[in-house]
């Protein structure tokens, strides 16, 4: 049982942050996230899991299924183009938590970076408390090539 | 005291419910009677009418609709699978910080089919909120099994 496994208050929370470097202007770098979290979702190589992105306040996060079948991850909890787009809600955690996701972008020389944050509260998984942190990574990293690609073709 | 510092301990701050329900209806009228249940035809445990509505697609809400934009935001449905899964996250009837994940999930068996039900819940739950829970799951699950069955007798 979940409950049972937890005996610290520390077994309750997520803290994963993530610094991206990415050699592409801010308008560039926010319209690509947006894509890599939405239709270009993928999970691993040649795993896309595509999802539905509405972009706006409260808008949701989630994979349909067609049919009105799907699984809603979030809902959008801040956004202001092209800074900062946050979201609050379960993700993929089918038990009681609450996580809240950050992405805030700023210009550097060269580029632009993003500071991520995922904190969460709940009774989480083991196996997805070592499983989170790889999953945003990986899709960071196809975010970071494909806006520099953008930049490129230019 | 509050919810707060009558909390010791981490099982102090959750509810974990369960319950297998055997309804002697086909998978498809069974999740559509659990729909109504859990919706239109939701009732108090007097059997005083409560009508719910709810959205039955990601992201869609479970709500009580008081008219004229009042109402009560119980959940957003947060997976759904036709006719074997239905799964909320919010805060249901609970005016205090707290994360709830409710399942139903449907399966065939011998004679009709299973429901599996499992509500899981962290925050600062009262202790006579915890006790309510139980009973008032039984309620509506019941009602749900009668409902399923008598429109397998239509």
């Amino acid at each position: 049982m979940v409950a049972a496994m937890t005996t610290k208050i520390e077994d309750l929370m997520l803290n994963i942050t993530e610094e991206i470097h990415v050699k592409a202007p801010l308008d560039v770098t926010f319209e690509t996230l947006l894509e890599q979290l939405g239709p270009m979702n993928q999970v691993g190589p040649d795993r896309p899991l595509p999802m539905k992105l509405e972009a706006w306040p409260g808008g949701r996060w989630y994979r349909d299924l067609g049919d009105g079948n799907g699984h809603h991850w979030a809902h959008v909890q801040a956004i202001k183009r092209p800074t900062l787009i946050e979201f609050y809600g379960p993700l993929i955690m089918s038990y009681p938590v609450a996580s809240n996701l950050q992405y805030r972008l700023s210009e550097e020389e060269g580029g632009t970076l993003i500071k991520f944050q995922h904190t969460a509260f709940g009774l989480i998984q083991a196996d997805h408390r070592e499983g989170i942190r790889g999953g945003w990574s990986y899709t960071h990293e196809l975010m970071r090539k494909r806006a520099e690609a953008k930049v490129r073709g230019r | 005291m509050t919810a707060a510092t009558a909390a010791a301990r981490i099982e102090d701050l959750t509810v974990n419910i369960t319950e297998e329900i055997h309804v002697k209806a086909p998978l498809d009228v069974t999740f559509e009677a659990l729909l109504e249940q859990i919706g239109p035809s939701m009732t108090q445990s007097d059997n005083k009418p409560m009508p719910m509505k709810v959205e039955a697609w990601p992201g869609g809400r479970w709500y009580r609709d008081l008219g004229d934009g009042n109402g009560h935001l119980w959940a957003h449905v947060q997976a759904i699978k036709k006719p074997m899964l239905l799964e909320f996250y919010g805060p249901l009837m609970m005016s205090y910080p707290v994360a709830s994940n409710v399942q139903y999930r449907l399966s065939e068996e011998d004679g009709g089919t299973l429901i599996k039900f499992h509500h899981t819940a962290i925050g600062l739950i009262p202790e006579d909120h915890k006790a309510g829970f139980k009973v008032g799951w039984s309620y509506i699950n019941a009602h749900t099994k009668e409902r399923a069955e008598a429109k397998r007798s239509q």
